[in-house]
Formats: C-alpha cells, structure tokens, sequence
C-alpha cells in the first residue's frame, strides 16, 4: 500500500480524523459541527474510496466523539458505509463507538449505526481518566 | 421631528432593562442569545452553558443531554442569518428546555406544524425509524425539509427529549412569521 496517511487535526469545531494506511487504524475524535460539514467529510470520502482498491486484511476504526450535528451524522453514516463495503468484500473491518457513560444520546447513535449497517460496530464505554 | 429610531436611541435603559430582567427571572431563564447563528457562536454559547452547569453541580446525564439538544436546535436557526433567531435555555426545577425562535414564510406555517404533530404522535420506534429513513436519505414519503427546517433535526429533538415538542407561531406579515420550538428534559430519568 503505497497511500499517504490523511491526518487532520481537530479544531473546536471540527475532530481530528487519523487513516493511517499502513497500521489499518483509524481514528474519529472529538466535535463534528462543521460549518460545511459535506466539505470537511469529502476528502475524507475521497481517500477511503482510495483505500478500498486495495484495503488491509485487517482494519480497525475508532469513533470517540464528544458530539455532533444531524448534518454531521448523515456523513458519519456515509464513512461507515464505505467501511461496510470493504467488508463485505472480505477484508475484516471492526468498529468501535466509544460513548461516556452519562450520554445516552451518544450509545443510541451508536445502535442507530448497527441497526442500519451490515458491519461489526462494539459499542464501548469511555474509561474515564 | 421626533423618528421612532430618535426615540429608542433616548429612551433610558431602566425602561427596557428592568422589563427584560423581570421576564428572565419569571420565566427561569438562565441563557438567552438573539442574532445571527454560527457554529462559532455555538462553541462559545456551549462553553459558557457548561461553566454554569457545572457550577451549578449538574449531572453529567443531564449536561449531556442539553448540550446535545442545543446542538441540534442551533442547526435549526442557522440558516436563518438575516433576520437572526433567538435561544432560549430556561432552568425549571424538574426541567430544562431549549427554545430556538426563528422567521419562516408564512405560507409554510401549515407545513411545519403538520410535521410536529405527526412527530408529537409518533411512538419512539416509530421515530428512530422515520430518523433512519431520514438519515439514509431514501425518504418517499417524509420531507427532508418542512418550511425551510431541516426535518431530521425537529425528529432528533423529540427522539432524544423524550418528550413532546412544544411548538407556536407568531404571525408578522404576509411573508414572514415567526416559529418557535421547544424541547424539553426531564431532570428525573424518562
């Protein structure tokens, strides 16, 4: 795989997003309430389109966001579906949703994923420093 | 001569202050912003609602909870920068609520209250799954606007209030009225 990792850092609006190609992780955290939200996630979608020409065996990913828009995640939605489509097309993929404790709103976005993606996602409690 | 603009610049501050502090006060409220809505005046607003949250001793179950719901009410006042939109966040003793005020063409009134009624009576499976079709973007049968509201977010509110929506119109003129839209939680839980 000769990709370059996409590192983008996270600003207080927007969350630091790590595909690094060679490891197989990837990395969603903090606050998603872009101003253009379909502008911050389409160079994101762009490189995954990428990475599933010639994905890992193993790629794992990891969402530990604090919140987030609607608008951001219908694009949430549109990142787990390309990762749905590496799946099945044979490459293991696992999902983990990271949600604190106190944020229901946060586990129940997490079920609304599973319930609508053919795709391993585990639900993880944060583990609070 | 005497314009209503010479009026309002002379007018001494008492006249105006009191009044809005006394409505503040009989109504609980503890936050509230009228102007024009950007996701940096959404940081800011939430940075200072956490500070008094916390200093209140909140819980984090509920602190969580509103500032999901104020994310979400702010998308339903930003694109309505021209005429601004107004937050309100009231403190009641078993709840709080959020209330996002904003204009809306008056011939969409109809609309927008249709959809919050058939939300308001809506079961909660019934919800999240009218929310996933939205999500998805494959909706036959439900807007993805309502009056220039994003319906996706009026469907987030009352999944994740818990409660029904409280909603009210007030007409200006011909074209514009004015709509708000209120979400409640519940401090105890649902």
């Amino acid at each position: 795989m000769d990709m370059e990792a996409l590192r983008i850092e996270s600003t207080h609006k927007t969350p630091r997003v790590i595909l690094d190609p060679e490891n197989g992780i990837f990395e969603f955290s903090g606050r998603s309430i872009p101003e253009d939200s379909v502008g911050f996630y389409t160079p994101i979608f762009d490189w995954l389109d990428q990475y599933a020409k010639q994905p890992l065996p193993m790629t794992h990913v990891r969402f530990d966001l604090e919140y987030f828009n609607t608008s951001s995640s219908k694009n949430i939605l549109e990142v787990l579906k390309r990762l749905e489509a590496i799946y099945a097309a044979g490459h293991e993929v696992r999902v983990t949703w990271y949600y604190d404790e106190d944020d229901e709103d946060m586990e129940e976005t997490g079920q609304d994923y599973q319930a609508l993606l053919n795709l391993p996602i585990e639900l993880s409690v944060k583990v609070q420093s | 001569m005497v314009t209503a603009e010479s009026e309002l610049l002379y007018k001494p501050a008492l006249t105006y202050t009191y009044p809005l502090y006394r409505n503040m006060l009989d109504n609980s409220v503890v936050f509230m912003y009228h102007g024009p809505i950007t996701t940096d005046l959404m940081i800011d607003v939430l940075n200072l609602v956490e500070y008094r949250l916390e200093d209140a001793g909140e819980q984090r179950r509920i602190s969580k909870k509103l500032f999901n719901i104020m994310v979400e009410s702010f998308a339903l006042g930003e694109d309505n920068r021209r005429a601004g939109a107004v937050l309100i966040v009231r403190q009641l003793p078993y709840l709080y609520s959020v209330s996002i005020g904003r204009q809306v063409a008056s011939n969409s009134v109809h609309e927008i209250r249709s959809f919050i009624d058939w939300v308001n009576t809506r079961t909660p499976d019934q919800l999240r799954d009218a929310y996933h079709t939205l999500l998805q973007n494959k909706s036959s049968s439900l807007p993805a606007q309502v009056g220039g509201v994003p319906s996706i977010s009026i469907l987030d509110l009352a999944r994740k209030s818990h409660d029904l929506l409280q909603y009210g119109f007030e007409y200006l003129d011909d074209q514009a009225t004015f709509f708000s839209l209120e979400a409640r939680i519940k401090k105890l839980n649902p």
